[in-house]
């Protein structure tokens, strides 16, 4: 089980850099959760892929698929818990709420955000690493 | 935050044996087996199927051009 951000779901959806070790790391482990405010950040991300794509229709279906998808997977954060450590951490609310429930569920937070796995690497893992991780994990 | 709870007899004494041989106090226990229900809750909702769509991108689709349309967002 894992905590997800936006940029990594966003590679479980649409083909580009870590497309390939997301999608290897749903298939070992397809429970993933994330905080409500993910859903306002695939928005932004897929309006402007839309726009840049000039593809209005598709990105309507993506949406619907996304949000088909993260419906069961969805859990609020506690708020009080999430502005302690954005201001703990110097981070953004938004990214604090995405540490908040990884914090509370004791899981890693997936993300291929590099400041974050940076300044956070207890915290944070990037999909590659974690792939890594559970692989070497697996009985032979 | 503090709650009181009515539980049977034996699983309180069941709970204090098991947090007497982890050598953890029962508030982490009682936190752990809580947390540990919640998970496998939430997991048995959740489809394990990978999404119908996988959609080609037209841009190459890379981590800082996602990550710098969520910066700004935040700005």
């Amino acid at each position: 089980m894992i905590v997800a951000d936006a940029s990594v779901v966003t590679f479980l959806f649409v083909e580009g850099e870590n497309s390939s070790a997301a999608r290897k790391l749903f298939e070992i482990d397809p429970d993933w959760v994330t905080p409500p405010i993910l859903n306002h950040e695939m928005l932004n991300i897929l309006a402007t892929l839309g726009s840049v794509e000039s593809d209005v229709q598709g990105m309507e279906q993506l949406w619907r698929e996304i949000r088909g998808f993260l419906g069961a997977r969805q859990q609020v954060p506690d708020p009080i818990r999430s502005l302690r450590l954005a201001m703990e951490l110097g981070v953004s609310g938004y990214q604090a709420q995405y540490l908040a429930l990884s914090d509370h569920l004791r899981l890693p937070l997936l993300t291929t955000d590099n400041r974050l796995l940076e300044i956070l690497p207890q915290k944070t893992i990037g999909p590659d690493a974690y792939l890594e991780s559970r692989l070497a994990m697996r009985p032979l | 935050m503090r709650t009181t709870l009515d539980l049977p007899d034996e699983l309180v004494t069941e709970i204090k044996i098991l947090a007497a041989q982890e050598r953890i106090t029962l508030k982490e226990l009682m936190g752990d087996l809580l947390r540990g229900g919640l998970r496998a809750r939430f997991s048995q909702q959740r489809p394990n199927n990978l999404p119908k769509i996988y959609r080609p991108s037209r841009i190459p689709l890379s981590s800082d051009w996602i990550n710098g349309i969520r910066k700004e967002a935040m700005e």
